[in-house]
């Protein structure tokens, strides 16, 4: 199991690879996912005014 | 087809249609694909284990390199046909690209210390690469610069244009030029130069990495489509 992380003694490069690509595709999938849930939901509410 | 989908209603239909299936396979093709490159290809004979960076350096390449063609076509579509959504879906993939063009070079950089002995050469690979970034970052700096968002569509357009001439460059660098750089594996004359056990995961990932910035900018165009109609609304008069 050791070895598998060393990755050839490369592991300190391999892995900082990996770990910054999928940490930049999640936040950027999650952040524009919010961005068009919070525009939906202002259309909506401005679309449909709550009664006063 | 064009101008089927510049209707931004058609556009929401379709999109909302494409989105779980495109997602799912996505997602199928990340997780095979991480499988195989992380754990069950081999490593290479000359460059041992670092090789596994390919799966997802190359794919972040091809992705700012076609994301800037998309942009360039936008741009076009946009400066030519003055049609909305180009310019709705250049603000969508500017920044996706830029993403993943400093992810190729981060990913490149944490690739060469390694093999090459240096985080960054000024070479012409590298170089371009920096550049297609840079003209990214332009892109979105033009598009945003405006009180009214609307005033920066057409110089953005235009920048997204002149940049294109970049991307062959870019493409071709490894031929054209001395470099450091390895010459291209999958996309030469000859067809793809790397054995099955590398070569099935990579193009795993990089059906994944397509899949994944057809969502994100499909995420980004619905965003900023009711974006634009809250600030059409807001400004309506009584409103």
């Amino acid at each position: 199991m050791m070895s598998f992380f060393e990755m050839g003694g490369y592991g300190s490069f391999i892995w900082p690879s990996y770990g910054i690509t999928f940490a930049a595709l999640i936040w950027l999938f999650f952040s524009s996912w919010q961005r068009a849930k919070k525009a939906a939901k202002e259309l909506q509410d401005m679309d449909s005014p709550k009664p006063d | 087809m064009f101008d089927y989908l510049a209707n931004p209603s058609r556009f929401l239909r379709l999109s909302n249609r494409l989105f779980m299936p495109i997602g799912v396979i996505t997602c199928i093709c990340l997780a095979y694909g991480l499988y195989l490159g992380l754990f069950a290809s081999p490593a290479d004979y000359q460059q041992g284990d670092t090789v596994r960076i390919i799966y997802i350096h190359v794919p972040a390449a091809w992705l700012a390199l076609f994301g800037y063609v998309g942009l360039g076509l936008c741009g076009l579509f946009y400066v030519v046909w003055r049609h909305p959504l180009a310019d709705i879906a250049a603000r969508a993939i500017a920044p996706v690209g830029a993403v993943f063009a400093l992810l190729t070079l981060i990913t490149g950089a944490l690739w060469g210390k390694p093999m090459w002995g240096a985080w960054w050469v000024w070479d012409a690979r590298l170089t371009s690469m920096l550049i297609l970034f840079f003209f990214y970052l332009g892109v979105i700096a033009l598009a945003n610069g405006f009180d009214r968002p609307e005033r920066g569509s057409r110089p953005a357009a235009l920048l997204a244009m002149v940049g294109v001439i970049n991307v062959p460059i870019v493409k071709f660098s490894v031929d054209w030029w001395n470099t450091l750089h390895q010459p291209a594996s999958l996309l030469r004359s000859g067809g793809p130069a790397v054995d099955s056990s590398m070569l099935t995961p990579l193009l795993l990932m990089l059906v994944g990495a397509h899949g994944y910035f057809i969502i994100v900018v499909i995420l980004r165009m619905r965003a900023l489509l009711a974006e634009r109609r809250l600030t059409a609304l807001r400004l309506r008069p009584g409103a």
